[in-house]
């Protein structure tokens, strides 16, 4: 066990969207912890709420969304108590994030070199000439060929997996002590996929990096977090070490993201895809959100606690009413 | 750029077909009606302008003259063209210099100002003050400016660009300024201002801003750095384009304000048919427009990496 206070520490965290047609609960209660060097990874469908969760973390939620409840502790501090100036020492400095689309990272009227060197001498108050020396030096940390000709780039001239590799430089550069990544490899193709997943491995060891990565791409959290963290309709419904969740999935719903995940290995079959959509998440629901669209549902998972998370084993929680105490009821 | 002549030929023709085909008489309207003259007066007066030869000689006469830098001279008066038709220009460019210059602040001032309030009481009245400058008539708005300023409250001049016997002062000029800007300024700035808005709020949506803004980087920074460049990018293409569509479409403002300008010299011409003023006149805004196109295109290829980028590879 780790001793050690979390680096991140979220505590019951409740964002939500505030519309003349309603409100929309699209993180409700959320909780986990997170260790230096470690990587914990949050999967789910689109609408689960896992970006919203991410923006809520570095204080970007915007008009109409924010976040209601609940506690943000990072390096011992209260991030939700802090304004805007505080803020962007944070923003950046200290967590950095990378974005789903890599060419929308940048701005499409400045080259990468100016964006980068802006943001060194905003945070480290270098010179233009060390701020490049220093962008230079991230770029080729993250594996850039020519790093000098790369920042002279716009992000258009680059390939999609180039942008991502310079988006991560940039967050690195600024030696954040943590990495948000959401969907950081769903817009790439499977090889620049691959070799993110080995450049996210190489930086975690090198540089004892801590991670957030948000996606719904299973091998890539399997083959990164320790932790992982399945959200549905704005809850976490099951939390674990990765090789248990993903090796032996409590929650129904995991086990059907698990099935629709196509095996490469294996003769080509047909994949089947989960039934239903997540509910709207603008009412109250009682019970079991997934019961719906559950095969297994029944009368218990009507009441009022059947969402709640519940141990199954140390340090495995799921939220499902059939999941206490045995592990074979499905 | 070559493009220009068989365009501006183009233009010509039609301007000349379609003088033609309208109906009026310049030699009639010289003398203020037909039944002023004798017939024999008449059909003098028509061979000696040339307008009692078949209309394609007429066409070629003029294209001839003009390829020789000879523009004509005026039917009604026998002025030289060139000097007429110059001097309008200069005169109707400082009145759209000062109004497109206004615009173009206001645009982007009152634009930021309601796209980065983005459904807030101000952004209300700035949107609808934008559709209701965009619902007025400029020579409805001009005549009530000038019963306002000039008639009731006496504080501006309402006609001319100068106050007779004082020409040259600079205090008298711009007071004779003031109404015509104003009218051309509150009757186009409106969609200006919702396209500055609008584009605001597309770049603070956009991904690369909150990119951006997760970045840490500094309040001026986000704005001079991002928000300004990528949102004024379609407003000073379209402000390019829209300045030579100013010179040719005010011509209301500088009749009502009796400002001696090109257009005021279009309408003048089409009144008592003047023929090669006319064509002057037309020609002359038709370059206009193919530069301001021109310096449009130039100016967003400037503005854009992708294509800046384009032509160099």
């Amino acid at each position: 066990m780790n001793t050690h206070p979390p680096l991140l520490s979220v505590s019951n965290l409740k964002s939500g969207y505030f519309t003349r047609h309603g409100t929309i609960s699209a993180v409700d209660g959320v909780s986990f912890d997170l260790h230096r060097g470690h990587m914990v990874g949050i999967v789910g469908e689109s609408g689960s709420g896992k970006s919203t969760l991410a923006l809520s973390l570095l204080g970007l939620l915007e008009r109409p969304g924010r976040v209601v409840e609940g506690e943000i502790r990072f390096a011992g501090k209260n991030l939700r108590a802090l304004n805007e100036k505080e803020w962007r020492a944070v923003r950046g400095r200290r967590i950095g994030m990378i974005f789903q689309s890599p060419e929308s990272s940048f701005n499409p009227l400045a080259t990468l070199g100016q964006q980068m060197c802006e943001a060194l001498m905003t945070h480290q108050g270098l010179s233009q000439a060390s701020a490049r020396e220093k962008a230079e030096r991230a770029l080729a940390m993250v594996g850039m060929p020519q790093p000098k000709e790369i920042l002279k780039s716009h992000a258009f001239e680059l390939s999609g997996g180039m942008c991502q590799r310079a988006a991560l430089g940039l967050a690195l550069s600024l030696n954040p002590a943590l990495l948000l990544a959401d969907e950081p490899t769903a817009s790439l193709d499977v090889l620049a996929r691959e070799e993110m997943i080995g450049l996210f491995k190489e930086m975690k060891k090198r540089l004892n990096l801590s991670m957030v990565i948000i996606s719904h791409d299973l091998g890539l959290i399997g083959k990164l977090a320790e932790r992982t963290l399945v959200m549905y309709a704005g809850k976490i419904v099951e939390a674990g070490p990765t090789w248990q969740v993903l090796g032996t999935p409590r929650h129904p719903y995991t086990r059907g993201l698990l099935a629709c995940q196509p095996c490469l290995d294996l003769e080509p079959q047909p994949i089947p895809a989960m039934t239903g959509v997540p509910p709207s998440l603008g009412k109250q629901v009682t019970g079991c959100r997934f019961a719906p669209r559950c095969r297994w549902a029944g009368s218990r998972c009507m009441s009022d606690d059947a969402f709640q998370l519940r141990p199954v084993l140390a340090n495995h929680h799921v939220a499902c009413v059939k999941s206490e105490g045995r592990d074979d009821v499905f | 750029m070559l493009g220009i002549i068989p365009q501006l030929m183009l233009l010509s023709i039609l301007a000349f077909l379609i003088m033609k085909v309208a109906p009026g008489d310049p030699v009639a309207s010289l003398v203020g009606g037909r039944e002023f003259m004798t017939e024999a007066d008449y059909q003098r007066v028509s061979r000696n302008l040339g307008l009692d030869r078949p209309v394609l000689v007429q066409y070629g006469i003029w294209f001839e003259n003009i390829l020789n830098g000879d523009w004509g001279r005026s039917i009604a008066d026998g002025r030289e063209i060139r000097g007429i038709v110059l001097e309008g220009l200069r005169v109707t460019l400082v009145l759209v210099g000062f109004s497109w210059l206004t615009i173009t602040l206001l645009a982007i001032g009152a634009g930021y100002w309601a796209g980065t309030r983005a459904h807030s009481w101000p952004d209300y009245v700035i949107s609808t003050l934008a559709l209701v400058s965009f619902a007025t008539p400029a020579f409805w708005l001009g005549l009530i400016l000038i019963l306002i300023f000039s008639v009731r409250l006496e504080w501006l001049p309402s006609a001319g660009q100068s106050t007779l016997g004082r020409e040259g002062g600079l205090a008298d000029q711009a007071a004779h300024l003031v109404l015509p800007v104003m009218t051309i300024v509150l009757t186009h700035v409106g969609p200006c201002i919702r396209l500055v808005r609008g584009s605001v709020r597309d770049v603070l949506s956009a991904d690369f801003f909150r990119a951006a803004r997760a970045r840490g980087l500094a309040r001026t920074t986000l704005i001079l750095r991002y928000l300004l460049p990528n949102a004024l990018t379609p407003f000073i293409t379209w402000a390019g384009f829209s300045f030579p569509l100013l010179v040719g479409g005010i011509f209301i403002v500088e009749w009502v304000f009796g400002w001696p300008g090109i257009g005021r010299l279009f309408l003048q011409a089409a009144i008592s048919r003047n023929y090669p003023l006319l064509m002057a006149v037309v020609l002359v805004t038709g370059v206009l427009v193919i530069i301001g196109n021109l310096v449009a295109d130039l100016l967003v290829a400037w503005l854009n990496p992708k294509l800046r980028r384009g032509h160099g590879r």
